[in-house]
């Protein structure tokens, strides 16, 4: 097993030093190893290319929570690497009390969640498997009221409950889910934090490419009930949707989020059904004081 | 005239400019109902018309308190398709401009918002990922920030939420309701 991820370790380094041959988006992580993924960097369309697999979802419950934790982790932390946590720990805790209330209406409340503000301006919002929930501070900016933010909040925690980004990892990685679980955990073991440059690769390909595009349907039609389910006015993340329709899709301020979700208008269109049979738990509870407070300074 | 009342007066000022909402424009995907309150039973003032422009001022629930001349009232959320805004720009690191990236929904939110950059801000962008390298001391400083569920359960009892039951909702495509999306059934 050891000379094997050391090969295809190799045969990564190799085809990243290759431009030509691998795909626009594909930075030689998993991806690579099974011919340069799929997805060609114009015109991307995930949903088709993973739709394609089939029923992952089912192999990925395999692994166990530790294990799914310890990807997890070497995700959050590679997503680190491209944004900080913003610097005010009011904000980080009001964030963490939000989501960690909002969770625990969820199927897996016990996870180590954590939430985070990420410093960067571009409008977007991440999960890591485990349960690590980020928010960039310039999707926060453009919110109004808490029930938007638990809304997004609950969407990324969705993802986490499906385990989608295991699932979309283990799409495109050729050692499948074994493989990861044993790099994964390779690293908590190593004192100088060392992650296998083949399993940073493949988690900058898991948030390059996104995930599966009914995946994101799906964690939308969770979000909205995990919302209601603590009491907040289930149409937040339509709110955020419809703010997000608003934009100019060419910005750059959304155009990773544009490249790994499907368009607003869509999940809009695929929310309607859901938020039409919720109309009746709809909250007259919104704590505008303490999300004003918190997200907005009084100067 | 009393410093501490006229500091009052300025905060109040602040916090209302920042809370009010200013209008963005929409336009109706279909025909629909302006009623006199948000509700499905409250009464109709008028019937607006499909592809009509309207301002939109706030939001409840699935409402939106839209005008239409002079005309003011509330329309279904999922009724109301915002207008793009035109211009394409690069995100301002500090985060302002940010009214006018999403057509001047967040009004107030640039002048006040306290979610401003520290220093060396870098996007979540497409390079700034590819060249990522893990940060291992960032990811160990959300552990001071995390919260255990009864924090979270006293957060949410402070402002009064509480937990109900609902179930997930695994609803058709809309396709098969589309027809039930008309004005509001």
């Amino acid at each position: 097993m050891k000379t094997s991820i050391r090969a295809r370790l190799m045969l990564a380094v190799l085809l990243s030093a290759l431009p030509g041959m691998t795909a626009a988006l594909d930075i030689g992580g998993f991806g690579s190893l099974l011919g340069g993924g799929s997805d060609s960097g114009n015109g991307i369309d995930i949903g088709q290319v993973v739709s394609g697999i089939g029923d992952i979802g089912r192999t990925v419950t395999g692994i166990s929570e530790e294990e799914e934790i310890e990807i997890g982790r070497n995700a959050a932390a590679v997503l680190l690497g491209a944004a900080k946590p913003v610097d005010d720990p009011a904000l980080q805790r009001y964030i963490n009390k939000v989501g960690r209330w909002v969770v625990s209406q969820s199927e897996r409340p016990d996870l180590p969640w954590r939430f985070c503000v990420l410093d960067t301006p571009h409008l977007n919002a991440f999960a890591s498997p485990g349960g690590y929930v980020f928010i960039t501070r310039g999707l926060l900016q453009t919110m109004s009221s808490e029930s938007e933010l638990a809304g997004v909040l609950a969407h990324e925690a969705a993802h986490v409950l499906q385990k989608h980004h295991v699932k979309a990892i283990t799409s495109f990685s050729s050692s499948g889910v074994s493989g990861i679980v044993k790099l994964a955990s390779q690293t908590s073991g190593a004192q100088d934090n060392f992650m296998a440059t083949e399993l940073v690769n493949g988690l900058k390909d898991m948030y390059l490419r996104g995930l599966d595009k009914e995946d994101e349907y799906e964690a939308d039609r969770m979000g909205v009930v995990i919302a209601a389910r603590a009491g907040y006015d289930p149409y937040g993340l339509a709110s955020v949707l419809q703010t997000l329709d608003s934009v100019n899709p060419d910005d750059d301020s959304v155009s990773l989020m544009f490249k790994t979700h499907p368009t607003p208008f869509a999940r809009l269109d695929e929310l309607t059904p859901v938020l039409d049979q919720l109309d009746d738990s709809v909250s007259q509870v919104e704590p505008d004081k303490r999300f004003n407070t918190s997200v907005m300074a009084q100067r | 005239m009393n410093i501490n009342l006229l500091h009052t007066a300025l905060i109040m000022l602040l916090l209302s400019t920042s809370l009010a909402a200013a209008d963005r424009t929409g336009i109706l995907t279909r025909d629909s109902e302006l009623r006199n309150a948000p509700g499905k039973t409250a009464d109709s003032i008028a019937t607006l018309a499909a592809q009509s422009k309207v301002r939109i001022h706030r939001r409840q629930g699935g409402w939106y308190e839209i005008s239409q001349g002079e005309k003011t009232g509330w329309v279904r959320l999922l009724t109301v398709k915002h207008e793009k805004n035109g211009k394409r720009q690069k995100p301002d690191p500090e985060g302002k401009g940010i009214d006018e990236l999403i057509g001047g929904l967040a009004t107030g939110h640039e002048k006040s918002n306290k979610v401003t950059a520290a220093t060396a801000v870098r996007g979540i962008d497409e390079e700034e990922l590819k060249n990522a390298e893990p940060d291992p001391a960032a990811l160990e400083q959300l552990e001071h920030y995390a919260v255990d569920a009864d924090t979270g359960q006293a957060a949410a009892d402070e402002v009064g939420l509480q937990n109900k039951h609902v179930e997930y909702i695994t609803a058709g495509r809309s396709k098969d309701n589309d027809d039930n999306r008309s004005e509001d059934e």
